[in-house]
């Protein structure tokens, strides 16, 4: 064995090159974002996705009441989380940034309240921005996802396609749903849950909220 | 830390050269010097499951690693100490670069995106961040333990298991089949003695919980920083895989904030009393776990301290044909910031079987209410592939490969299972088990176990088969076909409808052995499937399963070629493996695996991890010395 062993070091090695990947030039160009979706005064980092850093302005597709609005391409607007930046607490508190995919059972389930939840708590300065990421086969949700899932769930909150999954600098796909808790007026991460821990996510929400309203 | 590895190492080695030459010296008992290699060197190819935009599905193709775990154990009258000595070199690995522009290049045309730039810098960062936790080189000390033992007393001082009652309580163990090794660094100790007609065993454990810190399936690695280890956590941790800065996962000011730290180890302080008289055996155990700030937030990880204690007993009759336990638990999860606090959760288990031959019974049922499993504090977002890893295993009274207890099934629970086994012949016994629960943890999160109708699943498990053995042992075949039929009490919405129906599953099981004459034997294994999960991934039910067919040459020589299927929607649908295994002497042998594996769910006995897809070659070898 003490002969085989450097064979098969020299082997292993041997089969190691230079893997410098060269990348397109126009990847280099400098990134556009999409129109419509700069926040002028959205903070400053450092931005992260851990709590206490502020969260990136990630800008999406969606509809902002699908309650309210035709289910169709035109009807789509751009949706950024810049939208529910309130540094001075006027319309929003908290906002709940959630994911969802068509294959994710948990999804479903959580979304089977998170209306409830919403009614409750929107009056109070809650906002809600659900981001669907995926269809039942794991590729990129589109459009009739949307649809199919706003209307299952009657979802009254903004409701996003997040084709690109900017949200994995949250968590993987497969640890769906995320629930981001960013606080409105700094648009500072408060807490991240993963999978559908509904108590712990309410809990904090409902006393943070309490906690607003007492100090006021 | 290397030349800490390479000192313990050149220990063990001095230790065996000294156990060779000198034996028996003196009259001291010998000394005996034990060396196993375990060697797993694989590479991973393509394994079809690309999803765009999901990085994960790009960076688990193409890595290869040599996994190495050598165990060593010199031992001497009743002292003996051990090591593993784990190391993980991964000779090829996905770049992130790379891996964004192969994501770039075959995304989808996608209306009011990102442009490609941003889309580029955009998967570089976040594939950055996923690789800074996976395909790192480690050589780390994954088990130690130095230990003492008479004929009633035993102390270990190091690693060890430890389980008691029937896993309510503690379960910290070793799962070969998951390959999961979980142990407690610290001190164990255990004495037995008599006291008039009963025997006394007393077993104390504490210590720092100690998971294998390397995921094999998928290269991830478990970290820790100095903002997790304090105190005796520092000499627990000696050595062990630590958190790295990279330039796409800087050092955050706490481990919370620093995407590779993932694992704030728990402290476990546990005890138990055995009163042993013969016919009855009475126990009283308990442990209490202690945490650091949670990971990853979430009711069982965000309690700073877990308390569960439980009485059990065990009786048997005289004539050893029937036998009975009992085990009654109560856990308490305590929070330091006082949100959030739940009432007493508690467990009532109870398995009883009787011979009354041609007839075998067995009845085990469980009621179940807020007990939690104890997931160790890991960072889930940032080590997915460990968020199953947990202290205790209660029993599930379910068939042991049962992977359909979804959400939080076993935290809210009524049920159980009968069996029966009926020996309609020498060597033919046919069987069945009916098993009914009341869930209320699977439809809803539903931590504080409310158990009305909005929450409540009834679930029939059903299953019959025949177990068949030749007179000499050397065919023997158990073949079980069940269904597994779950509704919720209330309708729930789907993009079907409402429904009731929440899972269905029909299933056959086989497993076979069959002399071919001279050296030879065929073996057959299967499970197939026919699943409806309605939350789930379709609408539609889908099948899925495996089958593989091995050939025995002698004691040495075996080899298999196997297939697998799942036509849920998620590619791939298809996958093929062979493999062959020779066994030079009973305690070595060298495996070869090539083919394509599917990831899955993997339950023993209620314990599950997630095991991703593979596709490749695998070469395994293990010696003994």
């Amino acid at each position: 064995m003490s002969h085989g062993a450097p064979a098969l070091l020299a082997l292993l090695l041997g089969a190691c090159g230079t893997n410098r990947p060269e990348i397109p030039p126009e990847l280099l160009k400098d990134p556009s974002a999409p129109t419509g979706c700069a926040t002028a005064d959205y903070p400053a980092g450092p931005y992260g996705d851990s709590a206490d850093t502020v969260a990136i302005d990630r800008c999406f597709q969606g509809w902002r009441a699908p309650g309210k609005t035709a289910h169709t391409a035109a009807a789509l607007q751009d949706i950024s989380l810049g939208n529910f930046y309130d540094p001075d607490g006027s319309h929003y508190e908290i906002l709940l940034l959630n994911t969802a995919a068509v294959w994710c059972a948990v999804c479903k389930t959580e979304h089977q309240t998170l209306p409830e939840h919403y009614a409750e708590y929107s009056p109070r300065g809650l906002a809600i921005v659900s981001a669907l990421f995926q269809n039942s086969a794991g590729k990129p949700a589109e459009l009739s996802d949307l649809k199919t899932w706003v209307e299952a769930y009657d979802v009254p909150f903004p409701m996003v396609l997040d084709p690109d999954y900017q949200l994995q600098d949250y968590a993987s796909a497969e640890t769906a749903p995320l629930n981001l808790v960013i606080d409105a007026r700094s648009m500072r991460i408060m807490a991240k849950f993963i999978g559908n821990q509904s108590r712990d996510l309410w809990q904090l929400i409902d006393d943070e909220l309490t906690r607003r309203e007492a100090s006021e | 830390m290397q030349k800490v590895a390479g000192a313990l190492l050149a220990a063990l080695f001095t230790a065996s050269s000294a156990g060779a030459a000198e034996p028996d010296s003196g009259g001291a008992p010998p000394v005996q010097v034990e060396l196993t290699e375990d060697a797993t060197i694989s590479y991973a190819w393509n394994n079809r499951d690309f999803a765009p935009s999901d990085l994960a599905t790009v960076v688990n193709d193409d890595w290869g690693v040599w996994y190495n775990r050598l165990h060593g154990q010199v031992t001497s009258g009743g002292l003996r100490f051990g090591m593993r000595l784990d190391n993980a070199w991964y000779f090829t690995s996905p770049n992130a670069t790379e891996a964004a522009v192969t994501l770039t290049e075959r995304r989808p045309p996608t209306a009011g995106g990102l442009s490609d730039p941003a889309y580029f810098r955009l998967k570089l960062h976040q594939t950055g961040e996923e690789l800074s936790n996976r395909y790192i080189n480690w050589l780390y000390p994954a088990k130690i333990f130095v230990g003492y033992g008479t004929r009633d007393v035993e102390v270990t001082v190091g690693d060890d298991y430890a389980e008691f009652g029937h896993g309510i309580v503690l379960s910290v163990r070793k799962h070969d089949e998951l390959h999961a090794d979980d142990t407690i660094r610290g001190a164990h100790a255990s004495g037995r003695f008599k006291l008039g007609d009963a025997r006394i065993k007393l077993k104390a454990v504490g210590g720092s919980l100690n998971p294998l810190r390397i995921d094999e399936g998928s290269g991830r690695y478990l970290g820790v920083d100095s903002s997790v280890t304090p105190g005796f956590l520092a000499i627990t941790e000696a050595g062990m895989p630590r958190a790295i800065a990279t330039d796409f996962a800087p050092r955050g000011a706490s481990c919370a904030a620093t995407a590779t730290c993932t694992y704030a180890p728990d402290r476990v302080l546990a005890g138990q009393l055995l009163l042993d008289f013969g016919s009855v055996e009475l126990g009283t155990q308990g442990s209490v776990l202690f945490r650091q700030a949670p990971l990853s937030p979430d009711t069982v990880r965000s309690a700073n301290r877990i308390a569960t204690v439980s009485e059990s007993a065990t009786l048997s009759t005289s004539d050893g044909r029937g036998s009975l336990a009992l085990e009654g638990a109560g856990q308490q999860l305590s929070r330091d910031d006082g949100l959030n606090e739940l009432p007493l959760g508690y467990a009532l288990y109870a398995s009883g079987s009787y011979d009354l031959t041609p007839v075998v019974l067995l009845v085990e049922a469980r009621h179940y209410r807020r007990l939690f499993p104890l997931f160790a504090n890991v960072n889930v977002a940032n080590a997915r592939e460990f968020s199953q890893v947990a202290w205790n295993a209660p029993p599930t009274t379910e068939a042991p490969y049962v992977d359909t207890e979804f959400g939080s099934f076993a935290t809210c629970v009524t049920g159980g299972r009968g069996r029966a086994d009926y020996l309609l012949a020498r060597g033919v016994t046919a069987f069945a088990w009916l098993g009914y629960y009341q869930t209320f943890g699977e439809i809803q999160a539903n931590d504080r176990c409310d158990t009305g109708p909005s929450f409540r699943n009834d679930v029939y498990d059903l299953a019959s088969g025949f177990d068949l053995r030749s007179r000499d042992a050397h065919s023997r075949a158990t073949l079980t076909i069940g269904a597994r039929f779950d509704d919720t009490k209330e309708a729930f919405a789907t993009a079907a409808g409402t429904t009731r129906v929440y899972y269905r599953e029909i299933y056959a099981r086989y497993d076979a052995v069959q002399p071919l004459g001279g050296p030879f034997a065929l073996e057959l294994q299967g499970w197939h499937r026919r699943r409806h999960e309605t939350l789930g991934p379709q609408l539609t039910p889908w099948y899925e399963g495996e089958n593989t067919v091995g050939l025995d040459w002698g004691a040495a020589w075996a080899f298999a070629f196997g297939t697998e299927y799942n036509t849920d929607v998620k590619p791939p649908t298809t996958y093929l493996n062979g493999g062959a295994r020779y066994r030079p002497t009973p305690d070595s042998s060298i495996g070869l695996f090539v083919g394509q594996r599917r990831g899955a769910l993997r339950c023993v006995g209620g314990v599950c991890r997630v095991v991703p897809g593979f596709e490749g070659v695998r070469l395994d070898a293990s010696i003994r010395f």
